[in-house]
């Protein structure tokens, strides 16, 4: 009988680090830090280019900047996903090293995602929609985008946590409330609110789920089965 | 069950596995695709030198495989559970099943 009990008790204590384990795996959000900046750093090259471009329009330089930071934002796609693979696990070095059996988001989803965000964001600059449509239409992509990648990638919690902020910012877009930058051209009233919402969810993201993943390690700290070092 | 039935189950027990330390090791590498050193401490709480043993011992069963890098300097090595481990791990599981009254 007690024997029982212990191997009960045992068997439990195995599941609960096991879950432990996954969720703490599933909320490392700092990598995220990575395609954040460089979101932010492209839409103030690619707003800075076109400003130029728009200040001098017969200058050559200014063609050439605009054109070159118009090659980098697809090339910075290719950066970004190099630099997560190579170092979004050093923020964590100390922690160790965990990866979790993924499956790729599939080359569809994405295609289908980037025509239905640049569909939007372009049918809103040219006009053929209102800007507060092209942004929820392109803040829901993002956020369901976002959701799915999550789901296929084990990062729920980072995850549905973004892309749940995002559709709050699509929904209260879409009930009017006044955005930044309002009437002010579709560069900065369409463009810049897109980024700035994205990368701010972003942000609040990162900071929610690092603290939940932190709780989950303390956690795992108080509760591992056959410590020596308590 | 009977005694003889009991006694079977008994020897059916993988030694290798049923060692506490051995199988939260286990578990976590059933949790994840794979994990480093480093992890492993963090998350058991072992000094290195007992946590270096027991996943010897898993290693020497081939329960789990040992991937050694270098990562500029510095070694780096993470371990993975095999499918004789994962195996293993569920026969356990299943043979103490047995055991419950």
């Amino acid at each position: 009988m007690a024997d029982d009990i212990e191997k009960e008790k045992t068997k439990d204590e195995l599941e609960n680090l096991g879950q432990l384990v996954d969720r703490y795996a599933q909320s490392r959000s700092l990598g995220l830090l990575i395609p954040l900046s460089i979101m932010a750093i492209n839409a103030l090259l690619l707003i800075g280019s076109i400003e130029l471009a728009l200040w001098k329009p017969e200058a050559r330089w200014t063609g050439v900047i605009f054109w070159s930071v118009a090659l980098w934002v697809p090339v910075s796609i290719w950066v970004c996903y190099k630099l997560v693979v190579r170092y979004g696990d050093r923020f964590y070095a100390k922690d160790g090293k965990v990866e979790l059996r993924q499956e790729k988001t599939s080359a569809l989803a994405f295609i289908v995602f980037v025509l239905a965000f640049l569909g939007a964001t372009v049918l809103g600059a040219v006009g053929v929609i209102p800007i507060r449509w092209a942004l929820t239409l392109a803040l829901t992509s993002a956020g369901l985008f976002v959701l799915y990648s999550g789901k296929k990638e084990k990062q729920a919690p980072l995850y549905i946590v973004w892309s749940s902020l995002l559709l709050i910012e699509a929904v209260v877009t879409a009930a009017g409330l006044p955005t930044p930058f309002a009437g002010k051209g579709y560069l900065y009233s369409l463009f810049a609110v897109l980024l700035t919402y994205i990368v701010g969810a972003g942000l609040i993201t990162l900071l929610v789920v690092h603290i939940y993943n932190r709780k989950i390690l303390r956690k795992i700290k108080q509760t591992r089965p056959f410590s020596e070092q308590q | 069950m009977s005694n003889n039935k009991i006694h079977q189950v008994h020897n059916n027990i993988n030694r290798v596995v049923h060692e506490p330390v051995r199988l939260a090791i286990l578990k976590i590498l059933t949790s994840a695709k794979e994990v480093d050193f480093n992890f492993l401490l963090t998350t058991l709480g072992l000094t290195k030198g007992n946590l270096a043993t027991h996943i010897n011992k898993l290693e020497e069963a081939s329960f789990i495989e040992v991937k050694k890098e270098f990562r500029g300097k510095i070694p780096h090595t993470s371990y993975r559970i095999t499918k004789k481990g994962r195996r293993q791990f569920q026969k356990y599981w299943e043979n103490m099943k047995d055991l419950a009254p």
